[in-house]
């Protein structure tokens, strides 16, 4: 498997549902035999709306959430890892070269801590560094690396904008030197400008650590603009998978184009553009037979139309998959 | 004709244990009926604090200069102190869309509850047709089922859904001018879109003048008129949006275009504006952005230039320091 890092393999993820203590256990289905490949040292993207299973696939990727079939594989330099069938040793060492940057800076960070001990804190945690001399090198380090001045170091969190408090989360997610790192929606609570700030620290730590970044987005124009490989979900499955550029430039499935249609354009004459799709993403407890974007599909074909079409991604370009009932 | 409203020279002060901040600064803004301003800036701008001002939200210890005037319909609003006066601006002439719905609704009362209550207090009718006239809205916006919805909690509706209830209740009591802030930025593309369409044809119909508060310069180039960029408390530039937004004279208006990242360039590089924005505890004497400045200007740098904004173009308005800046760079 030379240049993967990841590979997940037929996953789904459901989680028990019991409305009251008489009703029927249901399942939510909300990832669905998701097959992706993370190459060596890549931007992976995965976006889509609310509720379509963004973050309990990455968090499933990080072995925080529970597989329930299907299996992913770490290949790491030595060994590979499968994260379904691992001993608290091994997920352990896996922790050390997983990580997760979280959406909001301002619930991720302990007020009481001071950034020194926030950063500090998975050295000691896990156990890596054996002296409090050699914490603060890794700590001074990685925060040289993110942009934080060593003064900051003895703060809390809460003299800190959220700009500064993003890369405050990085250098913690960082130091424990990780190999790879999921982003979950990790600029999303942050202005534009510091939005493109925080955007290009990750590209430039990812050369200069070697990362390999899982990036969970909403937002489809900062997707394009840093991955290599983009994934859309949408209700728990992936319909459209490709390199960025050839998927934003010609997408073939029709929730991909509706959703690039529907990012506002900068220029105010081209207005309503937008390819509405009438109501939202339905509920994960009883997802539509078939093609799950059926539902709210602009133009359904004769067959998905009454759910015959099972999900499916088929190779169009190389690369570049899409979903069988709108590749056909 | 005179403007539907028209702020003249707002200051709003804060007085806190740390001393008086000042959130705005001398803004002057007029909107039309059926007119959108929208007004752009980063978190901490001042954009709306602005807007609570045309309502008077603002907490308690805030202060208003003296010779500030905000004029709705005629009257100034700044110098309505009864609960009587104030009634008629909060939820009666004017409404407000807030960011967050699930934090605007009470989530212990039925929404259909909410919206009838508002009614009764500013129109004088029964509740049977508050409920009509409820129900009536709430299917304007298009929500499916609103009998259903109307006996329903907020939290029983997904965000989207909510988004459309608030904007329901806001138009229910037919304001002349409604405050949208931030009110697509917490919704999925595709609802925003939704969203955003369903306020544009509500405009049209009911003639309303709108103040859309935003940090998306995507949204703004799709639903205003007229657009105002606010750094730190101030209006560096406004003006028609096609404009502001394709001839942009201000750095900072340049400056947030650049970081914005465009899908349809690609190669661009993101460039985010340098530096951090101030506190307002201390704000910068003169040009107020030239700490983050690039300096064209050689003479901003030290803060000798006043704030002044000067008519550029028929209708376009520029900060007399950053016209000088654009032009150099």
């Amino acid at each position: 498997m030379g240049d993967n890092l990841i590979s997940v393999n037929n996953v789904s993820v459901n989680f028990d549902y019991q409305e009251n203590f008489i009703s029927k256990k249901q399942k939510i289905h909300a990832v669905n035999n998701i097959n992706i490949k993370i190459k060596k040292g890549s931007f992976f993207g995965l976006v889509g709306e609310s509720g379509s299973g963004k973050t309990t696939l990455g968090r499933a990727i990080l072995g925080a959430n529970k597989i329930s079939s299907g299996n992913v594989i770490f290949h790491d330099d030595e060994r590979d890892y499968d994260l379904t069938d691992m001993n608290k040793q091994d997920l352990k060492e896996y922790r050390k070269k997983a990580q997760l940057i979280f959406q909001d800076p301002y619930a991720a960070l302990s007020p009481r801590m001071t950034v020194r001990d926030i950063i500090a804190e998975p050295l000691e945690v896990m156990r890596i560094t054996n002296s409090r001399q050699e914490t603060d090198e890794r700590v001074r380090d990685i925060a040289a690396k993110c942009r934080l001045n060593i003064e900051h170091l003895r703060r809390f969190p809460h003299a800190f904008s959220g700009g500064q408090r993003q890369r405050i989360s990085i250098a913690r997610a960082l130091v424990s030197n990780p190999k790879f790192i999921v982003a979950d929606e990790s600029v999303a609570a942050l202005d534009v400008s510091i939005q493109a700030d925080i955007l290009n620290l990750l590209k430039q730590l990812q050369t200069e650590l070697n990362l390999t970044y899982l990036f969970i987005s909403h937002d489809l124009s900062v997707v394009a603009h840093v991955c290599d490989v983009v994934a859309v979900m949408y209700l728990g499955h992936i319909v459209e998978m490709g390199p960025s550029r050839e998927l934003f430039k010609n997408p073939k499935h029709s929730y991909t184009k509706a959703l690039l249609s529907s990012i506002p354009s900068i220029d105010p004459e081209k207005r309503s553009e937008a390819i509405e799709l009438k109501g939202e993403i339905p509920s994960a407890l009883n997802p539509p037979p078939g093609c799950v974007f059926r539902t709210r599909c602009p133009n359904p074909g004769v067959d998905c139309k009454g759910g015959e079409i099972k999900m499916g991604l088929i190779e169009v370009e190389p690369g570049h998959w899409v979903d069988q009932c709108c590749a056909l | 004709m005179s403007h539907l409203l028209e702020v003249k020279n707002l200051d709003v002060k804060f007085d806190t244990d740390e001393g008086r901040i000042t959130a705005v600064e001398n803004i002057s803004l007029s909107v039309d009926q059926g007119e959108v301003l929208g007004i752009v800036g980063e978190s901490g701008s001042g954009k709306s604090v602005t807007a609570k001002s045309i309502m008077k939200l603002n907490p308690g210890n805030t202060s208003y200069n003296e010779d500030a005037e905000i004029i709705l319909d005629n009257e100034n609003v700044l110098q309505f102190t009864s609960k009587q006066d104030l009634k008629k601006i909060r939820g009666g002439k004017v409404s407000m869309i807030f960011q967050e719905p699930m934090a605007s609704f009470a989530p212990a009362i039925k929404i259909g509850a909410q919206m009838v209550e508002q009614l009764l207090i500013h129109k004088n009718i029964n509740k049977e047709e508050a409920k009509s006239i409820s129900i009536n809205m709430l299917k304007r916006v298009g929500i499916a089922d609103a009998e259903k919805r109307f006996n329903q909690y907020a939290f029983e509706l997904s965000g989207g859904m909510r988004q459309r209830a608030m904007i329901a209740m806001a138009l229910s009591t037919m304001p002349k001018l409604l405050l949208a802030d931030e009110p697509t930025t917490a919704l999925d593309v595709t609802i925003q879109a939704q969203v955003i369409n369903l306020i544009k044809d509500i405009i049209k119909e009911y003639q309303m003048g709108v103040i859309f508060i935003t940090h998306d310069l995507g949204v703004i180039a799709q639903v205003a008129d007229h657009v105002a960029v606010m750094y730190l408390g101030s209006v560096v530039e406004k003006g028609p949006v096609n404009e502001i937004l394709k001839n942009p004279k201000h750095p900072y208006t340049k400056g947030l275009l650049q970081a914005l990242p465009d899908i349809n360039n690609l190669d661009a590089p993101l460039s985010p504006i340098p530096g951090n924005i101030p506190s307002p505890l201390d704000r910068p004497t003169g040009c107020v952005f030239r700490t983050r400045c690039p300096h064209h200007n050689p003479e901003g740098k030290d803060g000798k230039i006043e704030m002044k904004l000067i008519e550029v173009e028929p209708g376009h308005w520029v900060d007399q320091c950053g016209i000088k800046c654009g032009q150099n760079g």
